[in-house]
């Protein structure tokens, strides 16, 4: 799968994308997997502090389709799936 | 009072909290505090009362109206003042105002800034005064450390 | 009064005479200030039947009762008349310094009506007002003419001006105050050009006085602190600007490409994203008036063709000269984006227009002859070229400078325009994005996505999250956004507030600034009431429920890929229902019984 990050977040994980192989996986297991690969910064973006859930401020795309209109953090992300991994942002 | 024009908005929020906390309106004529922006430049400069060492304010007054609170701050009495304005002529930085009635000038607003306390960008930041330069030197310092370091 | 002035300035530009006019409080309370305010006084006083370019339309300019107090971002203005690009009601919203300043000048707002025999400027100062001449500024762009207005009036001056885009009666000419704020769609440019009217140029020293002044100040502190602990109002909107949208409205599959010809997902779009603005030439970024937001993107190109600096680009100017003309050279869409400025150009509408032309090109409707040059998809530099042109109307710039729907029709295929009521519809897709489809139909100004932001919901989870691509409870909150977004821009305050601050915080800074006592509920019912009367107006202008429609491509073509593969906009599904929940019959028209609840 492809990971591409936006934002604040090119900084955290110190790249723009990276293809990865992984999946089928939940979105949940797929923060920590990254968490784990790019440290504490990216992980308190990700997450909440318990590592339980995935943090209120991350906008989590498969596909281009929000995990909050699939199965949430137990939405399954395929081999070949594209994620996008945003903070909460906003414009106009 | 430290300032970082490289940090302003130029959204003049610090003229907007002066002037009510001074006049009670809104109304940047009225702010001890004003930012001037340079369009081609492309920066905007927040500018205050230095509360000078050798106070030139002070200095000319005739009836010795102006004096340095326990803030460090230099202050207006306004009993003492006959509004001669000569405190306007003597500063050299325009630093000295005069609203229609009286002459007014940043008093640290007793030691809590409004101007420092809504700057939302830290433009403007109140700290202790610091008699050497060791900050300046820490920045310079650090671009020797970032260009012949070994930390990535 | 509190937080108004108490006065109006009144111009007549053909006689030259300026009157001074109180404000009707009871009015104010009722349209709270503002776009209400200024609407308001607008349909009172204008024959229906005016032609847009007459001596007997007007243009008025409004504050609200927050602008240029410590409110949250509160430097905003209104400018009002009939939009010569829609016919519509025409309402456009700028920040800046200006507004702000006209208030410490003793005034709420400008009325002009007539027409001025030679070009002139209105010179305001402290309650003063004077009409001076404008022949020497005429022909001048916005930076030319801004400073030697300053040069020629006060330093600390502030300037709302037309360029030669507005002089020269280009339909979707602004108004630009500051220099780099746009008063930006429908032409408003164009009405202020065909008066004779080259600026207004504002310097104050007084103040303003709100009610009650502890509370004031503790309702705005709660407010900023708000703001400020939000990720968006706190830290996004300052790191990225408004372009941070680009990436995620493309990879949500919703960023329209080449005329939304080409499904809405662009390859290049992170060449032109907010990312990129940020990383290689945003100099810094700035506020307007009382702004802890600072969106503001302050530019600059270094070096090469399109060597130049200014302020912007915010993401629908990024994408309709880019994205949406198949470019992805974020210099040039940059540089065009300050000749607009420099001008007094809609980027939104220009750059639509060009991606309308480009496929009307394409499909060989459109010889390349006859464009004398070569606005085609992907052909970068045409886009800075065919900007010169279209703001000085010359060569095929004269059919670019109607817009696009002219334009298309002009060539037999008015479908090919991506507008509604001739306005071009800005940078998300309608199919990936249902609720922005229904916005686009109903907006009272055409094409429009700042009368009721559904994005925020659909894509930003802000205030609650929506799947775009349902129908489903997007009518519903489209009203409550429409009519919270009216009394927002009546009362003076930024639209982008609402991502961190809502009705009672909002409420809570207008009560205690004006001493009125409206509840939470009366200031999104007067919402309610401006929204209904500018939906009279344009009734009044012959508009009905088959304008409130999109165009075919995004009712009937499905979109090709991306999350929204297979989907078209399902309006037939939003509408009734959005029309019900207004208060209004089948065919879009208000019952009288919510006319009379809302004392219209």
């Amino acid at each position: 799968m492809v990971v591409r990050y936006f934002a604040y977040f090119r900084n955290f994980a110190g790249r723009k994308e990276e293809s990865l192989l992984l999946g089928p996986i939940s979105a949940i297991e797929l923060l920590r997997e990254l968490s784990s690969l790019h440290g504490r910064t990216l992980e308190k973006a990700l997450l909440t502090d318990n590592g339980e859930e995935i943090h209120s401020d991350l906008i989590f795309l498969i596909d281009g389709r929000n995990i909050d209109f699939l199965n949430g953090k137990d939405s399954v992300i395929g081999k070949e799936a594209v994620v996008s991994l945003f903070p909460r942002i906003a414009g106009g | 009072m430290v300032l970082k024009p490289e940090k302003c908005l130029s959204c003049r929020t610090c003229e907007l909290i002066c002037s009510f906390h001074r006049a009670e309106e809104f109304n940047p004529q009225r702010s001890a505090v004003s930012v001037i922006s340079y369009d081609k430049a492309m920066i905007s400069v927040p500018i205050m009362c230095t509360q000078c060492e050798e106070a030139s304010c002070m200095k000319v007054c005739p009836v010795n109206a102006i004096y340095r609170d326990e803030n460090g701050a230099m202050i207006v009495d306004q009993k003492k003042c006959i509004v001669c304005k000569m405190c306007i002529s003597a500063c050299p930085l325009g630093n000295m105002a005069f609203d229609g009635k009286a002459v007014f000038k940043c008093d640290l607003c007793g030691g809590d800034p409004q101007c420092a306390k809504f700057c939302p960008s830290g433009a403007i930041a109140y700290q202790e005064a610091n008699p050497s330069s060791l900050v300046k030197r820490k920045v310079l310092a650090d671009r020797f450390r970032d260009v012949f370091g070994e930390e990535e | 009064m509190y937080g108004f002035l108490g006065k109006l300035l009144r111009v007549d530009l053909t006689s030259g005479v300026i009157k001074e006019e109180p404000v009707s409080e009871s009015l104010a309370k009722k349209y709270i200030g503002g776009r209400g305010l200024g609407t308001k006084l607008y349909v009172d006083e204008v024959a229906k039947d005016a032609e847009v370019f007459s001596p007997d339309n007007k243009l008025i300019l409004m504050t609200g009762p927050l602008t240029g107090t410590f409110a949250t971002s509160a430097g905003r203005l209104m400018w009002i008349t009939k939009a010569p690009l829609t016919g519509t009601i025409g309402c456009a919203n700028s920040g800046g310094h200006f507004g702000p300043e006209l208030k410490y000048a003793g005034f709420d707002g400008v009325i002009f009506e007539g027409k001025s025999e030679k070009p002139v400027y209105l010179y305001v100062h402290d309650g003063k007002a004077e009409l001076r001449s404008a022949e020497e500024l005429w022909g001048k762009t916005v930076f030319e003419a801004t400073d030697l207005l300053v040069a020629a009036t006060d330093p600390d001056a502030k300037v709302s001006c037309i360029g030669p885009a507005g002089e020269n009666g280009v339909l979707f000419a602004t108004i630009m105050n500051d220099k780099h704020r746009a008063a930006g769609r429908g032409g408003l440019g164009a009405v202020m050009g065909s008066k004779n009217l080259k600026a207004v140029v504002v310097r104050g020293t007084g103040g303003i006085k709100v009610a009650d002044k502890t509370g004031f100040l503790a309702a705005c502190t709660d407010a900023r602190q708000t703001l400020k602990d939000n990720p968006v109002t706190g830290g996004g909107l300052a790191a990225y600007g408004t372009e941070i949208l680009v990436n995620i409205i493309n990879a949500s599959g919703g960023l329209p490409v080449r005329n939304a010809r080409d499904g809405a997902y662009y390859e290049d779009a992170d060449d032109i994203s907010g990312e990129t603005l940020a990383e290689k030439y945003l100099v810094r970024n700035k506020g307007c008036f009382g702004c802890s937001m600072a969106c503001g993107r302050v530019t600059k190109i270094k070096e090469g063709p399109y060597k130049s600096s200014g302020e912007g680009p915010e993401y629908e100017a990024a994408w309709a000269l880019g994205a949406s003309c198949g470019i992805n050279d974020l210099e040039a869409i940059c540089n065009t984006n300050f000749l607009c400025n420099e001008y007094g150009m809609d980027p939104i509408t220009l750059g639509a227009t060009f991606a309308c032309a480009m496929e009307l090109f394409d499909k060989g409707l459109i010889k390349s002859e006859e464009m004398g040059g070569s606005l085609v998809f992907g052909n970068t530099a045409s886009i800075v070229e065919f900007a010169k042109k279209t703001a000085a109307r010359e060569g095929f710039g004269e059919k670019l400078a109607q817009g696009s729907y002219r334009l298309a029709e002009s060539y037999g295929a008015p479908e090919l325009s991506m507008s509604v009521k001739k306005q071009e519809m800005p940078a998300y897709d309608g199919r990936a994005l249902q609720g922005m489809g229904l916005e686009y139909a109903t907006s009272n100004r055409g094409g429009c996505h700042v009368r009721g932001y559904l994005v925020s919901p659909e894509i930003l989870g802000i205030p609650v999250k929506l799947d775009p691509l349902v129908t489903e409870g997007k009518a519903n909150m489209l009203k409550i956004f429409q009519d919270l977004t009216a009394a927002v821009d009546s009362a003076g305050l930024c639209l982008f507030t609402t991502f961190g601050i809502g009705l009672p915080e909002i409420g809570a800074m207008l009560r205690t600034c004006t001493g009125w006592d409206l509840s939470d509920d009366d200031i999104l019912k007067a919402g309610d009431r401006i929204w209904n009367m500018e939906k009279l107006f344009n009734m009044s202008q012959g508009f009905t429920k088959k304008d409130d429609t999109l165009p075919p491509r995004i009712l009937t073509v499905p979109m090709p890929a991306g999350p929204a593969k297979g989907k078209v906009c399902e309006l037939d599904v939003m509408l009734p229902e959005y029309y019900q929940l207004r208060g209004w019959d089948a065919e879009g028209v208000p019952a009288k019984e919510k006319l009379t609840d809302l004392g219209l």
